[in-house]
Formats: structure tokens, sequence, C-alpha cells
């Protein structure tokens, strides 16, 4: 599946952006580089994940890009509208532009409020976009859009389920009709089953009106379903970037290797598979692959390339120097002093 | 995975027709669920939210809520736990059957050191003067992988990542000695590679110590790797059991087969294309007769709706059990993946 159609310019476009935040009083203050030199193109109804563990940056990235946080440096543009550098009063502007769906829908949407005015409250918002006398109605194309009975409208966020209250939160964020969509982690609190009609729905709504998605997930078998590029985060950094189908067949960051390790394990390709495998090979593919320690606190990451403290086969260099993310094969992109060294003997491929 | 489960003279754990009723509504959460653990062996219950797998391993060792009636029997080591009284359930919690809860922030005493909690675990388990216990606590600290151990007894809680302190919850199960490990969502609360530390962890301890484990989880890749017996839970029963790997790759309940199917990376989908999605239904009234999942069921005939299966036994497999009328699911796409993309 590389049906990349790239479109001349995309409609979002960021380079370079940072996001550090100081915490802690005066004596003890430490700056946590939450997002460190992050870019990134997307295209016109296209869709890229940014999978990484918790502090990789991903939500960081998630609040800056849509600026809810005020980035440190870099620039973002969407739509061709340069939006970093915009007051917190301008920022408002944007909104018609790009759009956030959080984890917790039930967070997300206003308890007090029928589900009516939480979807009629971006059109209000907005009054020159949408005339008072559509709104309503506008409101129930939404839900049906979602997939929901104009019946909801008038219910409260509490009396839905969390799928039909992530549908909700959906039919709000589409509401002025943005470009661009930034879901961090939709699916988290859903159910498997809950998960695959969300996910479908975002797949549909994607087809109808080609709005693009940054999608932040720790699911990596969930970023390989829904998106076309993948970005793996470590640590405020982009250390591996191309097309789903590629990093996930030749994943060349040790990192991005181990993390697949545990999905090949666990979404199964071999084991739901009928049929028998190469008993051996199957057993050797099968075992996923143990990182030691945990994540360093981005407070105070490792010298040289911030993964060498977990890597299998960092080398001097990876201490005092940070490799920087490069091209090494037309549209992938990695970080490290030693692409796919890790992938060729770890996983006996 | 099966080999290491000796067989010597039944189960370790047997649960027969555990019943529990929440009280004020009335409701039944779990419904004549059987269950059995070989001594050393693993068995996952998995489900989705509401399926009754945690109130299930709650009532085997009598943690259920106050409203909350348990009947059926549930046998320990010989040991019937429904109905026993506080004092022994609370002996049998501290020394045979240990459970491990899925967020290791709330299974902790944020005032106390770890290193207090370690060693009350332990002499709560078996009589030791101070010292000892703290010998066995530094151990079992360096065994489930933390380093300075002597450092982290005199740590607390906050100043520990989740990873590290779901290690101490385990170290903590770990100390007494248990023969049956009840771990519920142990890995949900960590990140990906944590997770995998943690399962690999628990997955060795229970080779080297021998204890029976109970996994529940939401995530059947967990359960696939990590466990060689599973249970399906829905609506508060057990509507398919057997080996792992078999009820997983060729699933004879809808439920089971809709779970796999709407996976991503386990569904036959292609990436950007549907998933099978089960769609929400309603739960049935209570009372009402026929199977439970008929409402959601892609397969749903006449029968269904009048008698509730029971659990009955796949043709051509050893102890494998569905509740489901239909003998075999209609091969349909979308059931199993075919080969590796």
């Amino acid at each position: 599946m590389t049906d990349l159609k790239e479109s001349a310019e995309p409609v979002l476009r960021v380079t370079d952006l940072t996001k550090h935040f100081k915490v802690g009083r005066r004596r003890s203050q430490q700056t946590v580089r939450a997002l460190d030199s992050v870019s990134l193109e997307l295209g016109t109804g296209q869709t890229i994940a940014l999978v990484g563990e918790s502090g990789c940056g991903k939500s960081t990235f998630a609040r800056t890009v849509t600026r809810l946080y005020r980035p440190t440096s870099g620039t973002i543009s969407v739509r061709g509208h340069e939006i970093a550098d915009l007051s917190d009063r301008d920022v408002r502007s944007i909104r018609p532009h790009i759009q956030m769906i959080f984890q917790n829908p039930a967070t997300s949407l206003d308890p007090r409020l029928p589900v009516l005015d939480s979807i009629l409250e971006p059109l209000r918002n907005f009054p020159e976009l949408t005339p008072r006398d559509r709104r309503r109605q506008r409101a129930q194309e939404l839900c049906e859009l979602v997939g929901l009975p104009p019946s909801v409208l008038t219910s409260y966020p509490r009396q839905l389920s969390g799928g039909q209250r992530q549908r909700i939160a959906i039919a709000r964020a589409l509401a002025l009709a943005p470009a661009v969509i930034v879901a961090d982690e939709p699916t988290a609190s859903l159910d498997v089953s809950t998960q695959a009609q969300i996910v479908n729905l975002m797949l549909a709504l994607q087809r109808s009106t080609d709005v693009s998605y940054l999608f932040i997930t720790h699911n990596l078998a969930l970023a390989r379903h829904l998106s076309h590029r993948v970005a793996v985060m470590y640590l405020g950094r982009i250390v591996e970037f191309t097309d789903a189908a590629e990093l996930f067949e030749h994943p060349m960051h040790p990192y991005s290797v181990a993390l697949l390790s545990r999905w090949v394990n666990t979404a199964t390709t071999e084991l739901f598979a009928a049929g028998p495998a190469d008993a051996s090979q199957q057993a050797q593919a099968r075992r996923p692959i143990v990182l030691r320690g945990e994540v360093p606190s981005p407070a105070s990451p490792p010298s040289g390339c911030h993964f060498r403290t977990r890597c299998p086969i960092a080398a001097e260099i990876c201490g005092t120097e940070y490799p920087p993310l490069r091209e090494l094969k037309p549209g992938h992109q990695i970080a490290c002093h030693f692409p796919g060294k890790f992938a060729a003997s770890g996983t006996g491929s | 995975m099966g080999h290491d489960m000796a067989v010597a003279g039944g189960p370790f754990l047997q649960v027969r027709g555990l019943s529990v009723r929440h009280r004020p509504t009335g409701r039944r959460v779990v419904q004549d669920v059987d269950l059995a653990v070989a001594p050393g062996g693993s068995l996952g219950l998995v489900g989705e939210s509401g399926s009754g797998k945690s109130i299930t391993c709650l009532a085997m060792v009598g943690l259920q809520p106050p409203s909350m009636d348990v009947t059926g029997s549930v046998s320990i080591g010989g040991t019937d736990t429904v109905g026993l009284p506080e004092r022994q359930l609370n002996d049998l919690r501290a020394r045979t059957a240990r459970v491990v809860f899925q967020d290791p922030w709330a299974s902790l005493n944020p005032a106390l050191r770890i290193g207090a909690q370690l060693t009350e675990s332990v002499r709560l388990a078996r009589p030791m003067s101070m010292k000892q216990a703290r010998g066995v606590a530094v151990e079992m600290l360096t065994r489930v992988g933390i380093a300075e151990p002597e450092l982290r007894l005199r740590s607390y809680p906050r100043q520990l990542s989740g990873g590290i302190l779901q290690r101490v919850v385990i170290a903590m199960a770990l100390v007494a000695q248990p023969r049956l490990v009840i771990c519920d969502e142990p890995t949900t609360a960590l990140d990906a590679t944590t997770e995998v530390q943690v399962l690999e962890l628990l997955r060795e301890l229970s080779r080297e110590y021998e204890f029976a484990l109970i996994l529940t989880t939401h995530d059947l890749g967990i359960a696939a790797e990590y466990t060689d017996r599973l249970a399906v839970l829905y609506q508060g029963k057990v509507v398919e059991r057997g080996d792992t790997i078999g009820c997983l790759r060729t699933p004879h309940h809808p439920y089971t087969l809709a779970l796999t199917a709407a996976l991503p990376g386990a569904s036959s989908a292609a990436p950007r294309e549907d998933l099978p999605a089960l769609a929400s239904g309603a739960r049935r009234p209570a009372g009402q007769a026929g199977c439970s999942f008929a409402p959601r069921c892609a397969f749903v005939h006449e029968h269904c709706l009048q008698a509730a299966p029971p659990l009955i036994p796949v043709e051509g497999t050893a102890d494998r059990a569905a509740a489901c009328w239909l003998p075999a699911i209609p091969a349909v796409a979308g059931t199993t993946k075919a080969g590796s993309q």
C-alpha cells in the first residue's frame, strides 16, 4: 500500500519544531527538551502516524502543532498560513484549518452541555463561516457523517458510550472542515471492537473529505493500519520516518526494530496464520526483543544519541555525536550511526 | 510453553459454577464460570471492559466489593475460598494466592518506603525476623531486575517509575512464595518496551518458581504470547475456552472471531481498509431467553434467540469448548489472516 498521492503543496509543513519546558524553581530550574527539531510535511488526504512511548514528545508535538503550546522555535505552516509565531489572541484564527481529537472523549466534551451545543460551539465561534440559520442543519449533517442518529444531539455526554462520545468529538473537530486533524491516541480508551469502528470512521471520513490526519499512537499495529507514513519518536526527536509498509518490513533504527519485534510478535502475523511455518524460524522470529532499562528523562537526555543507553549496538561514536536524520533510501529517513545493523543480526532475517 | 505444565494430580485452581451477583440491582456480573489452572500453568482471561474478567479474579480470592454476592466453588490448592472467613482469606492471600493489580501506584502505600512494604509482605507469609525479611526482599528485588536494591528499599513509590514499581509489586507478591499469582491487566499502565520487560519477567519467574499464573488482559496479543490456556468472557460468561493458540487461530465462537478480526495487524483487512468491526449491541435484558451475544452476532439464527447455548466441546480437539450452537463458524472473508503480508 503505497498509494502516495503527493500533492505539490503540503497542507501542513513543520520545520525544526522545538518545544522546551522550564520546570522547577530558579536555582534548580531544568529545561525539558520535550520536542527537538522535528520536521515533517503532510499532504492532502494523507495520514502520518507518530509513534513512540510516553515521554517521546508525540503529545507535545500534537499540542504544539495545533498551537495549544507556543513553540520554542521552528515554523508551522497550515494551508499556507504561518502559525508558529501567532500571538495567543490571533491563534484563534487557525482553528478552521487545524483541529484536534483527544484521547479521552469523556473529558474533552463539556458534561453540562447537550451534544448539540458542543457541536455548535465551533460554528458559533466562527459565525462568518456558517450562517446562523444553517448551523442546526450542519450539526445534523455532522452527526450523520459520524454515523450517529440525530437524536443524540439532545443527549448529554454521560448518556453516551465511549465510542459514541468519540464520534461526537470527531464531529466537532470536523465542524469547520479543517485541512488537518491531529488525533492524540483517539482509540486508547476504547475496546477492540469500538476501536475498529472509530478507525473505520476515520478512514471513511478521509476518503469523503480528503482531510489529513496526524495520528499519535503507541500502538504500532494501529499506526500501520491507518497511516501512509510513520514517524518513530524517541526522547523528543524523530529517529525513523518512512512509509508505513517500508517501516514494518525494513525497520532500520534499533529502537524501531525493538518496538516492532513486539508488534510482529503480538500482531500475530504468524500466530493467527493458518498453516505450519518452519517451527524453529517461527520460534526465533516470535521472541520480542527486550530492551534494557527505561526511557531516560527528557530533562537530562544522554549525550550523543539519545537511544544509546538502551541500544544493543551502541558504540563509542554514539556517546559523542547525535546522528542526524538522513535519507538513506528515497523516502526512508533514519537517525542512527549504524542503520540497519541491528535489524540484520537481531531478527535473524 | 506447554511442556512444563507438570501433570500432578489435577489443577491447582479449580473454579466451578462461579457466579457474582450485584445485590442492589440483582444483575449477575459473572455467571456460571468454570475455570481450571494446572500447577505451573497459565490461563489468560480476555474480553472487553465489562466482560467480568476483573471481578472473576477478585471473587476467586474474596476481594469482590461488599455489594456483590459470590456463589459457586473456588478451590485453590484444595481450599474452597467461597464463604471462607475473612481471617483465613487474608492468610490465603498473603501466602498462597497473590494478586498483582493493573496500577502499581495504587497498589503501594504512597506514605511508606518500599522496604517497609516488602518486608511486611514477607513476614505476613512467613514468620521471620526483620533482618531476615530484609534479606529476602533484597534478593527478590535483585531477581526482578532492580539495580541497587538496598537503595530502592529506602525509596518511596513516587520516586520510582511505573516499570520499576510494577517490578516491586511483582517482587512483593513473589516473596511470599505463592502457588498462584493472579495478574489483573498487569501492564496496561506501562509503556510498550517496559511492558515486554515485565511480561518476560513474569514468564521467567513463573517457570523458575513454578506458580500458576492467571493473566487478565484485553490485549489478545499478550494472551497469545504469555498464556497456554485461554478463557474468553462475554457479559460474565465464558463463551470459549481451550488452548490459547487454538482458540485464537481457529475461533469457534463468533465473539472470539470478531475480537481477532477487529484487531489491526491480526485482522485480514489490508492497511487502510475497513476492519471487520463488531457492532456495538445492546445488553440483553435479564431473563430474556437465548444467547447473550445474539444481538451482535453476524451468524445469529432462530435457535439462538430461543435458548442460550452451553459450552459445547469443539469436535476434533482435546478440550476446547465454545458456547455457540453453530458446530463451526461459516467461512467468511476476514476471519483469519492468510499468511503474512
